[in-house]
């Protein structure tokens, strides 16, 4: 999946979500839908920033694939979610909603084992996990769109605008490139010892870290060279030999100045609506 | 003063006993303007000397360093490593660690950044290098896209855009495709001839004939001494370079074969336009317009072999990226054919193997794919089935060897295949016998030269008796010599052991000399498939694929209008044809 996400940017036809704006605008954009996302628990909050989160996801070209993989993961987390669900059947605990409806049971059970109490499915517990699974969603899909259609090269070049320091901005850089070639190594190493026979396979403590061996050896070896190699060609180009020339500048359009100042006061909005009229909140 | 200045340097890793030496006692001085081939086999000293330039010998590879270097009068000892790139620019052998940056134009302009240079500066010099080497297309692309060719030259780039005065290559070519070491070669060529750099590019020996047509000037080094240097066509016809296991320049092999046989040669050329020059001349002294070719020639026996044991139709694969690197592959392969698979970076050689021993399924539901007895199409077709039959070894060792001794290393794979004590003694031993590791059983794996970390790792899956081997580049890394002895042993498990060998390679000699049957895959497609005669004579087809036959089959494709064969395959082949018309 790495690879597929280095490959994005160069494969897809780009859209104006790709070169028109800023990724600093996108950034602040996405952080305010998402601290929102975050604190808010109304399902009639939450899809909106849902709804428009897809649809900038979809115009901006993102990868099918990687709403295959935000609903798997959904759904792989069906039990904790439901766990939490059903423990959500107290009315006392909705200060919005009408108790009375939330507390309309659909199957409930008392649990005396450890005063667990009641337990089980209301209308209040539904609009709950609506809440929790579309606050979920407009996480990911605003996560999609941002990462999408924003290649890390124009994210260095923003940091490098903003003055973060060069030495910081190169360790990202280098994590972000070297991660697929790195798994292309784990991949071969793996293969490698297919080939003779290996296999993780065992229930044995003692066998399982025996044939851990043959990958974690030429992993480690693998990779102590390969920084080594990037220590002697960094030295060769130059790097930390003084300040580099700062090459990148941010050229900031009137279209980010707006959204900027859009999402900004939708922030400042969100916050004292929620803290002072319960906002969001069940 | 010149440019670089050795004086009684020697070096020794801190690993090394004090009586070895990684360098011994080199003095010598090179002048701007230079393109110098530094040669020697592998563990001569090349690297070492290349990294003693900007002073990662004895700073960053630690070690004890007596003598002095200087470069343009400066004695590189008092600098640090990253302020030496002011003057001496060095291209590694491996590009995916050399860049850094997330798009092409960003990585050239790495260098020049981070050496203070003014902006405006830094984009007239990333517009210049682009250009030069003909990367201007792709500046704002990511470099995880460009082909190895493509991202040697870019690191190539990378360096030149910081104008140092000594540009030191270590072996930048070995991994790429013939196309690919030409256009690199060329790109240093180019900045050569602009004169006020010097060049250094080393060289173990499998690339030799590229590696001469572009230097003018040639080291060379054993044992971290330097024990000849010169012109090539001085340098290349001593019996010295024989003798330390580089080899000759097929070009030069003939000429000097040619001279002992009592043909008058004045000077033997070490570049295919000085061959082709200087056999026209013998042929007209002679008066020979047409030449005759012998009628008992030394021809190839043609071998008899079994029943197909590899059987491949229509296969197609599709990685999730979208990439389609085979597309609708077709072939056979009978039992004890001893095959080459060639095509550019990117061709699907690698992905074709992995096919064959089962790490990879295609992708359409219609393919043929058959191994053996088995049907690798059947989904209840297991992988530890497959490798009993076909196996493969990766072109690093290093991705596979992982115990402490050699011995112990081989014993894996009996161990997983769960064999009795006794079981694995034997097949271990037998394993160490047809490599010649006996006397090397207990040695520490990591610390074993190259060619033999290669056999070690081919060893390694001889116990699970595998009638199928691919070998992917088993002579990457090594010296001419090397090459030979490993082409030998593959050769003994071919004749001796009935074995099917398919070596994926980019060394065109290894196929012509070694190879049944040679196989040209280029985009996903084989587009040759035969003889190497066949498939070498066909140069428009491989130029497809990238692809240039060996220096020798191409001196014969010159020389066309004079009879010459366009598929004359080995130097002895050669030199017959000329002894017989030459004696005429």
């Amino acid at each position: 999946m790495d690879i597929d996400i280095l490959k994005a940017h160069d494969d897809v036809e780009l859209t104006f979500f790709h070169y028109g704006l800023q990724p600093l605008t996108k950034f602040i954009a996405m952080l305010s839908v998402l601290i929102m996302a975050g604190i808010w628990l109304d399902v009639r909050y939450l899809v909106p920033l849902f709804i428009m989160g897809l649809t900038l996801a979809i115009l901006g070209k993102a990868p099918k694939a990687w709403f295959v993989v935000m609903i798997t993961a959904l759904l792989l987390t069906w039990y904790p979610t439901l766990r939490t669900t059903i423990a959500q059947v107290n009315p006392e605990y909705y200060n919005v909603l009408d108790r009375t409806w939330a507390a309309t049971p659909i199957a409930t059970i008392h649990i005396n084992f450890l005063n667990l109490g009641e337990m089980g499915l209301t209308y209040g517990t539904l609009y709950w996990l609506a809440g929790r699974i579309f606050g979920y969603m407009t996480v990911v899909t605003w996560a999609i769109f941002f990462v999408s259609t924003t290649p890390m090269s124009e994210i260095a070049n923003s940091m490098y605008a903003m003055k973060i320091p060069y030495q910081i901005v190169f360790v990202l850089q280098m994590t972000y490139k070297f991660i697929p070639f790195m798994s292309s190594v784990i991949n071969q190493i793996s293969d490698a010892q297919k080939l003779r026979g290996w296999s993780l396979r065992t229930i044995n403590p003692k066998k399982l870290v025996e044939r851990a061996l043959p990958i974690a050896n030429p992993m480690i070896r693998r990779t102590a060279t390969i920084v080594e190699q990037v220590t002697i060609a960094t030295q060769i180009r130059g790097f930390g030999t003084g300040n580099p020339t700062p090459l990148k500048a941010l050229s900031m359009k009137m279209i980010d100045w707006v959204l900027i100042a859009i999402f900004t006061i939708f922030f400042i909005v969100s916050m004292v609506g929620t803290i002072a009229f319960n906002w969001g909140a069940l | 003063m010149k440019t670089i200045k050795y004086e009684d340097f020697s070096f020794r890793y801190l690993h090394q006993k004090k009586s070895e030496k990684a360098l011994d006692n080199i003095s010598f001085e090179l002048d701007k303007g230079m393109v110098v081939g530094l040669i020697g086999k592998a563990g001569a000293g090349k690297s070492t000397l290349v990294k003693t330039l900007n002073g990662l010998c004895p700073q960053v590879d630690i070690g004890y360093k007596d003598g002095s270097l200087f470069i343009e009068g400066d004695k590189v000892s008092d600098f640090e490593v990253n302020e030496m790139a002011t003057k001496v620019g060095i291209v590694l052998q491996n590009p995916e660690v050399q860049i850094f940056s997330l798009t092409v134009h960003d990585d050239v302009a790495f260098g020049p950044s981070n050496l203070g240079v003014p902006a405006d500066e830094i984009l007239k010099r990333v517009e210049r290098v682009l250009d030069a080497l003909e990367l201007t297309e792709f500046g704002h692309r990511s470099p995880n896209n460009l082909s190895g060719g493509e991202q040697q030259l870019l690191a190539i780039a990378g360096i030149l855009a910081m104008e140092p005065k000594v540009l030191a290559f270590d072996e930048p070519i070995s991994m790429l495709d013939p196309i690919g070491k030409e256009q690199v070669l060329n790109a240093m060529f180019s900045v050569a001839e602009k004169g006020d750099t010097i060049s250094i590019i080393t060289e173990s020996g499998a690339d030799i004939e590229a590696v001469a047509e572009f230097v003018d000037y040639i080291i060379v080094l054993d044992h971290g001494k330097v024990v000849a240097s010169g012109k090539p066509s001085e340098v290349l016809q001593s019996d010295l370079v024989e003798e330390i296991g580089v080899g000759r320049p097929q070009i030069s092999e003939i000429f000097i074969s040619l001279k002992q046989g009592g043909t008058a040669v004045k000077e033997i050329p070490v570049t295919l336009t000085k061959g082709v020059e200087s056999i026209k001349n013998l042929l007209e002294k002679s008066k020979i317009k047409t030449i005759s070719l012998p009628k008992n020639g030394k021809k190839k026996a043609k071998r008899e072999f079994g029943k197909t044991v590899i059987e491949i139709d229509n296969l197609h694969h599709v990685y999730k990226n979208g990439v389609h690197a085979l597309k609708g592959v077709s072939l056979k392969i009978p039992q004890g054919q001893m095959v080459g698979i060639i095509g550019q970076n990117g061709s699907g050689k690698s992905t074709l193997a992995k096919h064959v021993v089962g790490l990879l399924k295609p992708t359409n539901k219609d393919a043929v794919l058959r191994v053996g007895d088995i049907d690798c199409m059947d989904r209840k077709t297991k992988l530890e089935d497959i490798i009993k039959v076909s196996n493969y070894i990766f072109q690093n060792p290093d991705d596979q060897l992982f115990a402490e001794t050699v011995k112990g290393e081989i014993e894996f794979a009996p161990r997983m295949l769960e064999m009795t004590p006794e079981e694995m003694e034997e097949e271990v031993k037998h394993a160490m016998d047809i490599f010649g590791l006996w006397e090397s059983r207990n040695r520490y794996v990591y610390g074993l030269e190259e060619d033999l970390k290669t056999y070690l790792a081919i060893a390694c899956v001889l116990p699970m008796h595998p009638e199928i081997l691919l070998i992917d580049e088993p002579t990457t890394g090594l010296d001419t010599q090397g090459e030979r002895l490993m082409m030998e042993s593959l050769h003994r498990l071919n004749d001796e052991y009935g074995k099917t060998i398919i070596i994926i390679t980019h060394n065109m000699k290894t196929v012509a000399n070694h190879c049944d049957r040679a196989i040209v895959l280029s985009k996903g497609k084989i587009i040759l498939d035969g003889t190497p005669q066949d498939v070498y004579s066909q140069t428009e087809k491989l130029l497809e694929a990238d692809i240039y036959p060996p220096q020798v089959t191409r001196l014969g494709q010159a020389l066309r209008e004079y009879g010459f064969p366009d598929n004359v395959l080995t130097v002895d082949d050669m030199v017959e044809i000329l002894k017989q018309n030459l004696k005429q």
